[in-house]
């Protein structure tokens, strides 16, 4: 225990070494200003996983802005829900000589909890902080915590660069979690390696050049991403271990269980639709046909209901869901008409 | 507190009558034949219909707070004909907040219902409280959210909520019509003979307005009762079509037709008087003496030393006034919120970011420790919609920017984007009537013909070593087009993703792209490239055709509608230009060309368009011209402004086709 809480400080006072509090833009190697909008001086995360559903998130982020395109890389932005809530946030505005200019506190922050057209009801606050400079270049700090609650299903990603024509001075993670934990790691356009000891594991970057726009490249397969997850973890009360996709298959089909329970009016309908078709591909067709044009799509996502979908009964009876919902009771109606169908899960990003 | 307890006394002889509307429509039934219903006849496009809609407003006392409160009842019905339809479904009704909670809007007596016709009888659904959720948007909205149950093609849909709200004297704007048509809207209003009223009707549909005579009772709960006559003004439509999309259009709300009802004063003889009611002239003394306006504009210390130095810096007036146009732009930047009123320029100053009020002020007190004659100009801008032609109002004033004077000639100047300059300012404010506040009281100024808006281009296309048509060309813009040039790159994210831009819309390939950028007298940039169009290609063919201004070609007629009843709201006066040449390729001669045309639209030439085209030895020299000399062309002239864009349309894509010389 000893050892490790050694060998832990030491972690931390490596950054603290390098913590340079003269941010003047003089400062930067020349070797990075080179087609950078801008340079991450800074950026030490630290994540304290205390069980399977609370943690603690830090982070401490110093970026330099050099001129208008990288604007938007100056704004603080994070989206809190029912897992994790904004605790404390502080920032700092630094002149190109690196003379502090402004300061911000938590009560400059703005939030955001609007639904969106197709949605009725939601968690998700976006908070966020604009600073319009007109001057460049200039520095600006934020340092802010996070509370992660009600359950972990992944931990922050470590990924200092977010976007094309950004440089990095040096960047820093500390994942703590607790005993027994097995963490997962998957490295995208980085060959970073962590330092492991014991329940810690510790990875940092240098001196990394802006990565150069290119026509139709995807920025989230070219920037260095570790993306990061506790091999056991929690949702709400639904808990589940993601080792293998069968694991995670296993959980969300548990999830799932006897929300496929049709009213008898909807059975009755279903028969009546398919008893003269030998067709099954002809029953489907007249099924989906069915349940598009009796329901409508509808968003509510609280809690577990982002990955439990509502009762087929409750969509029966009141006509709308959001896409699990909607294709829970799809299958639910295959059921009845003897059609085996499986409820599928898919991730989709546009570029 | 004093005004209260007037207003208490007085009403105690009065009393008060809560008037059921005649004819009011009836929540709960839905006869069959609505329900089966599953086109409308008068709009078979419809993706639903409004059959039925109503708003009644009237005037409570609040006993609580000792003042009045308005009462707003709202009841819609809706069918549904198509899919799209069932997103009438999910309902947002927003209401103001106060940060007082116990004083602000509330929406109460939400209640639903859905109708559907299944196995030969209707089935009626009611709106789950489970399924409604109020959220606050801003710190002065909030919005109540509802999903209707078992909506499909064919349902009927209907609610009612009620609005009470201590705003009594706010405007009172009633749109009766919307995306979808509407078979039968009412709305009402009953005031006592106390309250004075503004009304306006906006639109081109008809309304049925009609006035009652009722008596009217107060009760003030503690058995104190006030009676007095009241009236009751109703206006219906019926068979109101669906308020169309249409190109040129500045807001549409300023045309959607509708009622407005707006409290000018409140007069009981003898005894109480409040008057809500302005004159223009009042507004701009207002203005001028408020604190957070016109006190705001002698702030000798902003920017003082950078200001003496540009007054010693150049005697030419135009380099002065843009050296302070940029150090102001250089200082602060706009956080993007429009607002009239000026918060705080000097934090803003420190800060570097501001309102468009703030810097504006700033911008205002820059020229003026400058020594320019500078003042402000007030507008509703074209997104808040037309100022009203009867009701002056500060309410309805959204924005300022500065207007200079220097030996008679007249500069009009914004500070919040950047890509502005003199007598170029965002699209947005180019309104027909800006208050110009001076000294000596206001004037009416019409910001639409301030720039002098044109585009040049100059373009030689010829074919290139693999036989595919390629060209040069450079664009010059000027005043407002060089601001929604600039504009458009910027928006692009980078110039890499605009020339991507014009490459896919147009089936080209660029290289040598350059924008730069002038100010000497007209504000201008100028944009080159070189160009090579993917599609046209010399072959085996015998022949080859193109557009001879190629991708520059107007690529559609923008007035569709054969007919129209908005005037046509253009952005702004505009000269474009394009002088051209072509080189006829070695063994290739004119099979056929497009004849020079001439057309011109109005008494003063609002409308011309200009196409010369010349056959030399061995190329085409083409001048195309096309001038807009107005803004704004009413509805009246709509079929002959389309017949002339027809004219130019059809004109520009008549095609230059080259032939194989035989041998």
């Amino acid at each position: 225990m000893k050892l490790r809480f050694i060998i832990f400080t030491s972690f931390m006072l490596m950054g603290k070494i390098f913590a340079q509090n003269n941010y003047a833009v003089a400062l930067i190697p020349d070797s990075l200003k080179d087609g950078a909008q801008a340079v991450v001086r800074e950026q030490k995360e630290f994540l304290l996983q205390k069980d399977n559903h609370n943690g603690v998130y830090k982070c401490s982020k110093v970026i330099t802005i050099f001129n208008a395109k990288g604007l938007n890389r100056a704004n603080f932005i994070v989206r809190t829900d029912d897992f994790q809530e904004l605790k404390s946030f502080s920032g700092e505005v630094f002149d190109a000589s690196g003379k502090s200019i402004k300061k911000m506190k938590q009560k400059d922050l703005q939030t955001l909890q609007l639904t969106a057209s197709y949605e009725l009801i939601t968690n998700i606050k976006t908070i966020y902080y604009e600073y319009h400079s007109p001057r460049f270049p200039f520095t600006i700090k934020y340092e802010w915590e996070l509370k992660l609650k009600d359950g972990i299903l992944y931990y922050p990603s470590f990924a200092p660069i977010t976007a094309f024509d950004i440089a990095l001075q040096y960047a820093e993670y500390m994942l703590q979690v607790p005993d027994g934990q097995i963490i997962r790691y998957k490295n995208v356009s980085t060959d970073v390696q962590p330092l492991i000891n014991g329940n810690r594991y510790f990875w940092k970057v240098e001196n990394l050049k802006p990565i150069e726009y290119e026509r139709f490249a995807p920025s989230n397969s070219v920037v260095p991403i570790v993306y990061l997850a506790p091999e056991d973890f929690c949702v709400q009360n639904a808990c589940g271990n993601m080792k293998t996709w069968e694991n995670y298959g296993n959980w969300l089909s548990k999830l799932q269980k006897d929300r496929d329970i049709l009213p008898e009016n909807i059975k009755k309908k279903v028969k009546e639709l398919t008893q003269n078709m030998s067709d099954t591909r002809e029953k489907v067709k007249i099924l989906y046909d069915f349940m598009q044009k009796t329901t409508h799509y509808v968003s509510i996502q609280l809690g577990v209901g982002g990955w439990q979908s509502i009762a087929a009964s409750e969509v029966a009876r009141t006509g709308f869901g959001d896409c699990k919902a909607l294709s829970n009771y799809m299958k639910a109606l295959l059921a009845i008409a003897e059609i085996p169908s499986f409820y599928t899960v898919l991730i989709f990003k546009t570029v | 507190m004093k005004k209260h307890c007037f207003l208490l006394l007085i009403f105690v002889v009065l009393q008060f009558v809560t008037l059921n509307a005649q004819d009011k429509f009836k929540l709960g039934t839905v006869s069959q034949d609505l329900l089966e219903m599953s086109v409308y006849e008068a709009d078979t496009t419809a993706v639903a219909v409004v059959i039925y809609e109503s708003e009644d407003v009237n005037y409570k006392w609040d006993v609580v707070h000792n003042d009045f409160e308005r009462q707003t009842d709202y009841v819609i019905r809706i069918k549904i004909l198509k899919q799209q339809g069932t997103d009438y479904a999910n309902v947002s009704v927003s209401f103001r907040n106060n940060i007082n909670p116990t004083h602000s809007e509330r929406l109460s007596d939400l209640t639903g219902f859905t109708y559907n016709f299944e196995n030969g009888k209707v089935v009626k659904t009611k709106l789950e409280k489970k399924y409604i959720n109020t959220e606050s948007v801003t710190e002065n909205w909030s919005r109540t959210k509802f999903v209707m149950p078992q909506v499909k093609v064919g349902s009927v849909i209907e609610y009612k909520y009620s609005i009470y709200s201590p705003y009594y004297n706010n405007t009172i704007d009633y749109k009766f019509q919307s995306e979808i048509p509407v078979k039968h809207a009412r709305f009402s209003i009953t005031t006592p003979e106390y309250f004075v009223f503004n009304k306006e009707t906006s639109g081109y549909e008809n309304q049925k307005v009609s006035v009652k005579q009722h008596s009217l009772q107060y009760s003030f709960g503690n058995g104190a009762i006030l009676r007095c006559s009241g009236e009751e003004t109703i206006s219906e439509v019926f068979d109101l079509p669906a308020f169309k999309d249409e190109n040129f259009v500045w807001n549409y709300n300023d045309f959607k037709t509708g009622i407005k009802f707006e409290l000018m004063k409140i007069v009981i003889p003898g005894s109480y008087y409040k008057d809500f009611s302005q004159t223009w002239y009042n507004v701009a003394k207002y203005l001028q003496e408020a604190n957070n306006f016109g006190k705001e504009f002698n702030n000798k210390s902003i920017l003082k030393s950078e200001t003496e130095l540009i007054k010693s810096s150049t005697d030419d007036v135009e380099t002065k006034l843009r050296s302070v146009l940029d150090l102001v732009r250089s200082k602060v930047k706009w956080n993007e919120k429009v607002r009239l009123m000026v918060a705080n320029d000097t934090k803003a100053l420190k800060e570097g970011a501001g309102t468009s009020a703030d810097i504006n002020s700033i911008l205002l007190n820059a020229l003026k420790n400058t020594e320019f004659n500078a003042i402000p100009v007030v507008l509703s801008t074209r997104s808040n919609g037309r100022l009203p032609v009867t009701f002056p109002s500060i309410d309805n004033l959204n924005y300022f920017l500065v207007r200079v004077d220097v030996d008679g000639k007249v500069y009009y100047l914004d500070a919040t984007r950047n890509h502005c300059d003199l007598n170029v300012l965002p699209t947005d404010c180019l309104v027909e009537k800006a208050l110009a506040l001076k000294p000596t009281g206001y004037t009416w100024e019409d910001l639409t013909k301030i720039g002098k808006n044109s585009e040049t281009t100059n373009m030689s296309l010829y074919f290139n070593e693999d036989g595919f048509l390629s060209g040069k060309r450079k664009k010059y813009y000027y005043d407002e087009c060089a601001y929604l040039f600039k504009n458009k790159v910027q928006n692009a994210k980078d110039e890499e993703k605009y020339i991507e831009s014009i490459e896919n819309n147009n089936d080209i390939k660029i290289s040598n792209f350059k924008i730069e950028e002038n100010r000497s007298s007209n504000y201008s940039f100028t944009e080159s490239y070189d160009f090579v169009l993917n599609n046209v290609q010399l072959g085996e063919n015998n022949i080859v055709m193109f557009l001879p201004m190629v991708f520059e070609t107007m690529k559609n007629n923008p007035l569709k509608s054969e007919t129209r009843k908005l005037p046509l709201e253009f952005n702004f006066p505009e000269d474009d230009k394009i002088v051209l040449s072509i080189t006829i390729p070695d063994g290739y001669e004119i099979e056929e060309m497009p004849q020079s045309s001439k057309l011109s639209y109005g008494k003063n030439n609002e409308l011309e368009f200009n196409y010369l085209l010349q056959k030399n030895f061995n190329n085409i020299q083409i001048v195309y011209r096309n001038k807009l000399n107005a803004s704004i062309i009413p509805a009246t002239e709509y079929k002959y402004v389309r017949d002339f864009m027809s004219g130019v349309y059809a004109k520009c894509n008549e095609m230059i086709v080259l032939k194989k010389v035989s041998e």
